[in-house]
C-alpha cells in the first residue's frame, strides 16, 4: 500500500489478501443441491458444486469426509458445514467442506426403507391382513385436509355420482409439524363411529410433504384399524407406507373413490346396459311381428289363388259329363236297338220252336184221337144216358149199352160183368 | 269377430293366424273350409294388429315418460 495524492492505493494481490483474510473467519452451514462432482484426478480431493434457485457455491471437500455416500451426488441435496476459503491468484472463492451429510428426500428415504423393511419383517403388508371392501357402502369417512383439492376430488367422483353415500369429513393437517399427531388421534376416534369404509387421502408432494404418511406410527394406527380402508397418498407415482398398510392402495383421491364406489358403478353400468337390451328388444319384438302380420297379411290375400283354378276344373269336369252323356247316350241308343234286334230273333226262334212243338203235338194228338183209335179196333161205349163208361162198376146188368166203332154203332144188351184182378 | 277370438292373447293369436296361412296353403284345402278359415284369418289379423299398435304406443310412452330417456 502507499499514499499517493492523500490516498490509499493498494496493489491487486493486496486487495485479495485483504478478502481472503475477511472471508477465512466466516463459517456456515449450507443447504443445497449437488449440481456438480468430480474428483481430483490423483488426490482423494473432491470439487463440488452446490445450487439453489438463484446461484451457485464452489466448494472443496476431503475424500474421506465423503466416503459410504456414494459416487454421484449429483442432484442430491446435501447440508454441509465449512468455512471459505478464497483462491488469491483468481479471486475466487469456495467452501471448504469441514461435515458433510445428505439432506431432503435423501435422508428421507433412508429412514423410509428402513421402516418399510421392519413393518414388513413384522407382517403389516401380509395380504391376509387384507379386509375386503363392502360392496355397498353407505357412511364412508373422508380423512383428509377438508377443502383440498384431494378433498374435492374424491367428493366429485364419490357422493356427487352417488348421493346415497353419506359422507363425513375427518379434517386433518395432512402435512407439517401436526399433521402425524392429528391422525394419530382421529384414526382411532373414527374407527369407533361405524363406517363402513374409512378413506385416508392427501395430494401428491415431495418426500417430505408426505412424511406423516411414512410414519411409522401412522402405519400402526391405519393398520389397526377395525374399518375397511383406503389409502391413497399423492400421485399415481408416490408410494407410501401408509398405502402399504391399508386393506387397499389407490393411486390418486379419485381412484379412491372409484374403488369405494365401484359396486355402485357396476350396478349403475348393468342398468344401463339392461336399458340399452330393453329398448332394443322392445324395437325388435315389435318390428319383428308387425313385420310377421304383413306377411300372413300377404299370404292371406294370396289364398284367392288356391281356388283360382276351380272355375277352369268345373268346365272341364262339364265338358268331361258331356261327352260321358253322349257316350251313355249313343251306347244306350245302341244297346237298345241291339236289343231289340235280339228280341226279334229270339222271338222269332220262339215262334219257330212253338210251331215246331205244335206240329209235333197236332201229330201226337191225331195219333191219339178217337178216331184213329176206333180205327185201330177199339170202341167206345157210352150208357143209355149217353156217358162214356170207363169202369165197370158203372155198368148196370141187364142195360142197353150203345158201342161206338169207327164206322158205326149198335146197341148191345149187357148179360154179365167181371171185374178184373 | 267371434268372443272366442278377443279372448286369445296376442302369441296365441298369431300361432292360430300362422297355423290358418299353412292349412290354406294346401292346394287340397275345402272351398267352404277355405273360406272359414279365411275370414277367422282375416279377423285374427285385425286382432293382432289392433293388439301390437296398442302395447306399442303404450310402451312408447312409457319409455319417454320413464327416466330412462334422460340418460
Amino acid at each position: 500500500m502507499k499514499i499517493v495524492g492523500g490516498k490509499k492505493v493498494y496493489t491487486v494481490s493486496e486487495v485479495n489478501y485483504i478478502a481472503k483474510q475477511t472471508l477465512e473467519q466466516m463459517p456456515f452451514w449450507v443447504e443445497g443441491e449437488v449440481s456438480e462432482f468430480r474428483k481430483h484426478p490423483k488426490l482423494n480431493f473432491f470439487y463440488l458444486r452446490i445450487k439453489d434457485e438463484r446461484a451457485v457455491l464452489p466448494c472443496v471437500a476431503d475424500g474421506r469426509l465423503l466416503a459410504g455416500i456414494g459416487n454421484n451426488l449429483v442432484g442430491q441435496k446435501v447440508l454441509v458445514s465449512g468455512s471459505l476459503t478464497l483462491y488469491e491468484p483468481l479471486a475466487i472463492y469456495q467452501l471448504r467442506i469441514e461435515t458433510f451429510e445428505l439432506a431432503g428426500e435423501g435422508v428421507l428415504s433412508k429412514k423410509l426403507e428402513e421402516i418399510i423393511k421392519k413393518l414388513k419383517e413384522e407382517g403389516l403388508f401380509d395380504q391376509k391382513f387384507k379386509k375386503d371392501l363392502p360392496q355397498f357402502p353407505k357412511k364412508v369417512c373422508l380423512v383428509t385436509s377438508d377443502g383440498s383439492d384431494a378433498a374435492n376430488d374424491f367428493i366429485t367422483h364419490s357422493i356427487n355420482k352417488f348421493p346415497v353415500i353419506e359422507l363425513y369429513i375427518a379434517d386433518v393437517r395432512v402435512q407439517g409439524a401436526s399433521a402425524i399427531g392429528q391422525l394419530l388421534k382421529v384414526l382411532p376416534t373414527v374407527d369407533r363411529m361405524g363406517f363402513d369404509v374409512i378413506v385416508i387421502t392427501r395430494g401428491g408432494g415431495s418426500l417430505e410433504d408426505l412424511a406423516a404418511f411414512n410414519d411409522e406410527y401412522v402405519a400402526r394406527a391405519i393398520f389397526k384399524l377395525v374399518t375397511p380402508t383406503v389409502v391413497a397418498i399423492g400421485h399415481e407415482a408416490n408410494e407410501s407406507v401408509a398405502e402399504w398398510v391399508a386393506d387397499k392402495r389407490a393411486s390418486t383421491p379419485t381412484d379412491a373413490a372409484n374403488i369405494v364406489t365401484a359396486g355402485y358403478a357396476k350396478v349403475e353400468e348393468n342398468l344401463v346396459y339392461l336399458k340399452n337390451r330393453l329398448l332394443s328388444q322392445t324395437n325388435y319384438y315389435f318390428s319383428n311381428n308387425f313385420q310377421k302380420l304383413d306377411h300372413y297379411y300377404f299370404r292371406l290375400a294370396q289364398v284367392k289363388g288356391s281356388f283360382k283354378d276351380l272355375p277352369h276344373r268345373l268346365n272341364s269336369t262339364k265338358s268331361l259329363l258331356e261327352k260321358h252323356e253322349k257316350l251313355l247316350i249313343d251306347d244306350g241308343k245302341s244297346r237298345c236297338s241291339q236289343m231289340l234286334k235280339d228280341l226279334v230273333k229270339n222271338f222269332m226262334l220262339i215262334k219257330e220252336e212253338k210251331t215246331r212243338r205244335l206240329d209235333q203235338a197236332k201229330r201226337s194228338f191225331a195219333i191219339l184221337s178217337p178216331e184213329n183209335t176206333l180205327l185201330r179196333g177199339y170202341s167206345i161205349t157210352y150208357s143209355s144216358t149217353g156217358s162214356i163208361l170207363r169202369n165197370i162198376e158203372d155198368i148196370e146188368l141187364n142195360s142197353t149199352v150203345k158201342v161206338k166203332l169207327h164206322d158205326g154203332s149198335f146197341k148191345s144188351k149187357v148179360e154179365s160183368k167181371q171185374t178184373n184182378d | 269377430m267371434t268372443k272366442k277370438q278377443t279372448d286369445l292373447n296376442f302369441s296365441k293369436a298369431l300361432a292360430r293366424l300362422e297355423e290358418i296361412v299353412s292349412k290354406l296353403e294346401d292346394p287340397g284345402i275345402d272351398l267352404e273350409e277355405g273360406l272359414d278359415l279365411l275370414e277367422e284369418g282375416v279377423s285374427l289379423h285385425k286382432l293382432c294388429t289392433e293388439k301390437l299398435t296398442e302395447a306399442n304406443t303404450k310402451i312408447t310412452k312409457i319409455l319417454k315418460s320413464d327416466t330412462l330417456e334422460e340418460n
